[in-house]
C-alpha cells in the first residue's frame, strides 16, 4: 500500500521541533497545556488522585511487511482501557517504509498510582494517500493492521529500565503472534517552561548521491541514563545541498533533559525508500551547542569506521546560527496571574425543540427538579467556566424566538432587562432561561450569525481597555443551522479575536454540519470574500456523546480551549502579568515515581 | 495625497502548487495598494526551499492612500534560468478588514487569505500580520473613543521584542500603542 515513491513528502516533514504555522497553530506542547487545565480544575475540586504525568516513547522491530513493492509505513495508536471501554490517548507520527521504526512523537498519559491502567497499542500500516494529513484525522478502518500489544502502565514504570518489550498479536487480545515486537519506554514528564530556539547549519557535508548532491536532514536524540537514546526531533529535508540551513527548532527542556544531558545529532541523506544513509554524527549537550554558538565555531561530524573500533573524523561540520533560551508559559500561568475567561451563553429557542409545556420537549421544565438538556449543559459547562471567570457576570442570550414585541429575534437578552444582557452566576443564567421560556414563543429559523457577531463585538471592544481577557461563548442548540454561510463568515471575522466558541448539541439531531465549523479536520474556514480563519476557535460537543460516557464534558471542553487561548496570547507575545507565580512551581514534584 | 502607513508582515504561504505539484522553491511576495501599479510594489526576499509551504517572516511597510480599497498581495515565482516571473497566487485584501470595525486601529492583527492563480483557481493560502501605524497627532478614525491600551502588559514594549513561544517570526514590538 504505502511506500510508493509519491509519498515522500510526509517523510520529509519535520517532527518534534515545535514548528508552527501562523494559521493553524498546532503546538507541540498541547498535551501539557490541556492536562494542566484539566488537572487544575479537578484538583481544585478535591478530586485529585496521586498521579504523575509520564511520556511513552515507542519503537518496534521486525514489523509485518504489508506492502509489496516496499516496506510498511507504520504508526502506533495508544489506548487506555477504562471501565471496559477503549479510549484513544495518542498517536505517533507515520514513519515511511520502515520495519524497525523509532517514533519521535511521544504519547502522554497520567499515571495514577492507585488504579490499574491497561494500555493497548495498535500498529497500523498507513496508506500512501494519508501521508500528508494530520495523523489525528487518519481513519484507522482504512489502514492495514500490523498487530496489537497490551500491558499495564505500572508494569513499565516498575521495570528498572522503565521499558518493556511486547510481542505484537492479533486484534482484540487474540493470542496468535503476528511477528514483530513493540518496545515502550516511560519517562516522567518534567514540568518545565524552558525552551530553546535553535538554528542549525552544516557545511561541507559528504556527497552521498550520484546524480545530485545529498538531501540532508538532522535527527536529534537524547541519551538516557538507562542506556540507549530516544529521538526527540528531526528537521525537514533540505534538498540537493551540502551546506544546508534548517528552520528554527524549538525544543523544550522536557524533550532534551537538561543542558548537560548528551544529545546525539545524526545527519542523514534522505532517501525516498526509507533507508536514509548516515552522513555523519556527533554527540553534544545543549550546553555545548550554546558554546558553539557563542564561539561561532563548528563541530566536526564523525562516522563509525567500517573496520570497527575507531571513528573517522569528517570534513563536514555543524554550526549553531541562533540560540535563545525562552520561557513558555502555560494556560495556568496566565490564569493565575490575573487573566480571565469571560463566559457568555446563547440558547436555542427554535420550534424544533418542541413545545416547552410538553414533557417530550428539550425545553420542558420538570417541576420535580430534573434538569432538561439545556439546563444540564448550562450547569455543567458553566460550572467549569465560572471557575476561571472571577466576576461571574455572564451575558446570556436567546435566539430563534418570537419575543414580546411580536418580532422574531436572533439575539435577545434572556434577562428581563432589554439593555443589560448580563446575569449573575450560573444560577442567574438558569433563572433567566426559565423566565425567558415563559416570555417568548419558540420560532425559527436557527441562525448563529447574530449571536456570534454580538460576542465578537464584546471581545473586540475589550481590546480597547484590556488585553488580559479572553471570551468563551457557549451556544447550546438542538440542530441544523439555516445560516451556515453567514455563520462561517462571522467565525472567520472573529477568528483573530480573543474568543473561543463552544457549541453543545442537545437532542438527537444529526450534527454533521457542526463538524464543518469545528475545523478539526485541518480545513480552515473560508469566507466568500476569500478571507480564511486565522485559527480554529470552535469546539463542538454533543451531549449525547457525553451521556453515553464516551467523553467527559470537562475533558471535551478543556481539550481545545487552553490551546486556543495560548495560540492567541503567544501570537501576540502577551505574557502573564507576574512572571514567577510561586505556587505553580513544579506541580507534580511531590508525586515523583521514585517515592513508590 | 493623504495616506496611512501600514506594516504588513508576510509570514508564510501554505499549499502552493503549479500543475498539481508543490512549488519547490524561489517564491517571493509583492504587496501594493490597488491604486498603485506593479512598479510601486514592495517585495519580500525569496524563499528557497519551502516545498509548497514557504516562510518569509518579513515585514513590509507600505503607504496606503486613504481611498484605497484593497491591498494586493501576490506570490510570485522568481525568474531564473530562462523563466519569467510568474504570479502563482494572488489575493485582494480588503482594507476594511484591518482598519474599520470595532478594533483599536493599531492593534496587531493576524489575517489569512485564499490565493488564486491567474485563471482564478484556488491555489493555497497566505498568512499575514497587519498593523496600521498611527501618525503622531492623528486621531483614531472610525472607532469608538477608547481607553488607551496599557503598553506595560506587552513585554518588550521598550525594545528587544523577545518572542515567547512558537511561531517564530520577526514581528517588532518596539512600537508603542
Amino acid at each position: 500500500m504505502g511506500g510508493c515513491f509519491s509519498d515522500v513528502k510526509g517523510g520529509q516533514a519535520a517532527v518534534g521541533g515545535g514548528q508552527q504555522s501562523a494559521g493553524n497553530s498546532v503546538t507541540e506542547s498541547s498535551g501539557g497545556g490541556q492536562n494542566d487545565a484539566v488537572d487544575f480544575y479537578f484538583r481544585s475540586h478535591g478530586l485529585e488522585g496521586l498521579f504523575t504525568q509520564v511520556e511513552l516513547s515507542l519503537s518496534a522491530s521486525k514489523l509485518l511487511d504489508r506492502d509489496i513493492t516496499s516496506k510498511s509505513d507504520p504508526m502506533v495508536v495508544v489506548y487506555i482501557k477504562k471501565n471496559g471501554v477503549l479510549q484513544e490517548i495518542g498517536r505517533t507520527e507515520v514513519i515511511l517504509n520502515n520495519l524497525n521504526p523509532q517514533w519521535i512523537q511521544k504519547v502522554s498519559v497520567a499515571f495514577h498510582f492507585e488504579t490499574v491502567q491497561p494500555l493497548i497499542f495498535r500498529v497500523y500500516d498507513i496508506d500512501t494517500k494519508y501521508c500528508n494529513v494530520p495523523v489525528k484525522t487518519i481513519k484507522l478502518n482504512d489502514q492495514d493492521f500490523l498487530g496489537e500489544a497490551s500491558c499495564v502502565l505500572s508494569e513499565i514504570i516498575t521495570k528498572q529500565s522503565r521499558s518493556l518489550t511486547l510481542c505484537l498479536k492479533d486484534r482484540d487480545g487474540g493470542s496468535r503472534n503476528l511477528g514483530g515486537s513493540l518496545t515502550v519506554r516511560a519517562e516522567e514528564t518534567i514540568a518545565s517552561r524552558s525552551i530553546v530556539e535553535i538554528v542549525l547549519r552544516c557545511s561541507h557535508l559528504d556527497n552521498k548521491d550520484v546524480f545530485s548532491k545529498s538531501d540532508p536532514f538532522l535527527r536529534i536524540s537524547r541519551v538516557v541514563e538507562t542506556g540507549g537514546s530516544i529521538p526527540i526531533c528531526k528537521t525537514e529535508v533540505v534538498k540537493d545541498n551540502l551546506n544546508p540551513v534548517w528552520r528554527t527548532l524549538c525544543l523544550s527542556m522536557q524533550k532534551f533533559g537538561d543542558k548537560d544531558n548528551p544529545l546525539v545529532i545524526e545527519c542523514f541523506d534522505f532517501n525516498s525508500n526509507g533507508s536514509h544513509e548516515l552522513i555523519g554524527k556527533l554527540q553534544k549537550s545543549m550546553g555545548d551547542l550554546e558554546k558553539l554558538y557563542r564561539e561561532k565555531s563548528g563541530a566536526n561530524f564523525v562516522i563509525p569506521s567500517s573496520h570497527g573500533g575507531y571513528e573517522k573524523v569528517l570534513k563536514g561540520q555543524l554550526f549553531v546560527d541562533h540560540f535563545v533560551e525562552k520561557t513558555q508559559f502555560s494556560f495556568i500561568d496566565y490564569i493565575s496571574s490575573g487573566f480571565q475567561l469571560n463566559f457568555m451563553v446563547a440558547v436555542d429557542f427554535t420550534a424544533s425543540n418542541g413545545n416547552p409545556y410538553s414533557p417530550e420537549s428539550l425545553h420542558y421544565i420538570d417541576r420535580s427538579g430534573r434538569l432538561n438538556s439545556y439546563q444540564q449543559a448550562i450547569m455543567e459547562v458553566g460550572e467549569v467556566i465560572q471557575f476561571y471567570d472571577t466576576d461571574r457576570r455572564f451575558p446570556a442570550w436567546g435566539f430563534g424566538a418570537r419575543t414580546r414585541d411580536g418580532n422574531i429575534s436572533h439575539c435577545f437578552n434572556l434577562s428581563t432587562n432589554p439593555t443589560e444582557p448580563e446575569v449573575e452566576g450560573v444560577e442567574g443564567i438558569m433563572r433567566a432561561y426559565a423566565n425567558a421560556l415563559r416570555n417568548v414563543s419558540l420560532a425559527g429559523p436557527t441562525l448563529f450569525g447574530q449571536v456570534i457577531n454580538k460576542a465578537a463585538e464584546i471581545a473586540a471592544h475589550s481590546l480597547f481597555a484590556n488585553i488580559n481577557k479572553y471570551f468563551v461563548l457557549l451556544i447550546i442548540t438542538d440542530g441544523v443551522l439555516t445560516d451556515l454561510q453567514e455563520t462561517m463568515e462571522a467565525l472567520v471575522r472573529a477568528s483573530d479575536l480573543p474568543l473561543s466558541i463552544l457549541i453543545v448539541g442537545v437532542g438527537g439531531a444529526d450534527f454533521k454540519q457542526m463538524e464543518v465549523l469545528d475545523a478539526d479536520n485541518g480545513h480552515r474556514l473560508e469566507s466568500c470574500t476569500g478571507r480564511v480563519a486565522t485559527r480554529d476557535i470552535v469546539q463542538f460537543v454533543s451531549m449525547r456523546e457525553v451521556h453515553r460516557g464516551a467523553i467527559s464534558l470537562v475533558g471535551a471542553l478543556l481539550e481545545e480551549l487552553p490551546e486556543q487561548f495560548l495560540s492567541y496570547m503567544r501570537n501576540r507575545d502577551i505574557k502573564p502579568t507576574t512572571t514567577t507565580p510561586l505556587h505553580l512551581a513544579q506541580p507534580y514534584a511531590s508525586f515523583a515515581p521514585q517515592d513508590i | 495625497m493623504a495616506s496611512r502607513t501600514v506594516e504588513i508582515t508576510v509570514i508564510s504561504g501554505e499549499n502552493l502548487q503549479i500543475r498539481g505539484k508543490p512549488i519547490k522553491s524561489d517564491l517571493f511576495v509583492t504587496v501594493r495598494s490597488d491604486l498603485q501599479s506593479e512598479n510601486g510594489s514592495v517585495n519580500t526576499k525569496i524563499d528557497r526551499d519551502g516545498d509548497g509551504f514557504p516562510r518569509w517572516n518579513e515585514k513590509l511597510v507600505i503607504d496606503l492612500p486613504m481611498h484605497a480599497a484593497f491591498v494586493v498581495v501576490e506570490v510570485c515565482r522568481s525568474a531564473s534560468s530562462g523563466r519569467k516571473v510568474k504570479i502563482v497566487g494572488k489575493s485582494r485584501v480588503p482594507v476594511a478588514d484591518f482598519v474599520a470595525g470595532h478594533l483599536p486601529e493599531s492593534h496587531l492583527q493576524f489575517l489569512s487569505y485564499r490565493l488564486r492563480d491567474e485563471k482564478g483557481e484556488r491555489n493555497g493560502i497566505i498568512n499575514l500580520s497587519v498593523r496600521v501605524k498611527l501618525a503622531p497627532g492623528v486621531e483614531r478614525i472610525g472607532v469608538p473613543v477608547p481607553v488607551a491600551m496599557p503598553a506595560r502588559t506587552f513585554h518588550g514594549g521598550g525594545g528587544g521584542g523577545v518572542v515567547t513561544g512558537i511561531p517564530i517570526w520577526n514581528v517588532g514590538y518596539q512600537e508603542r500603542f
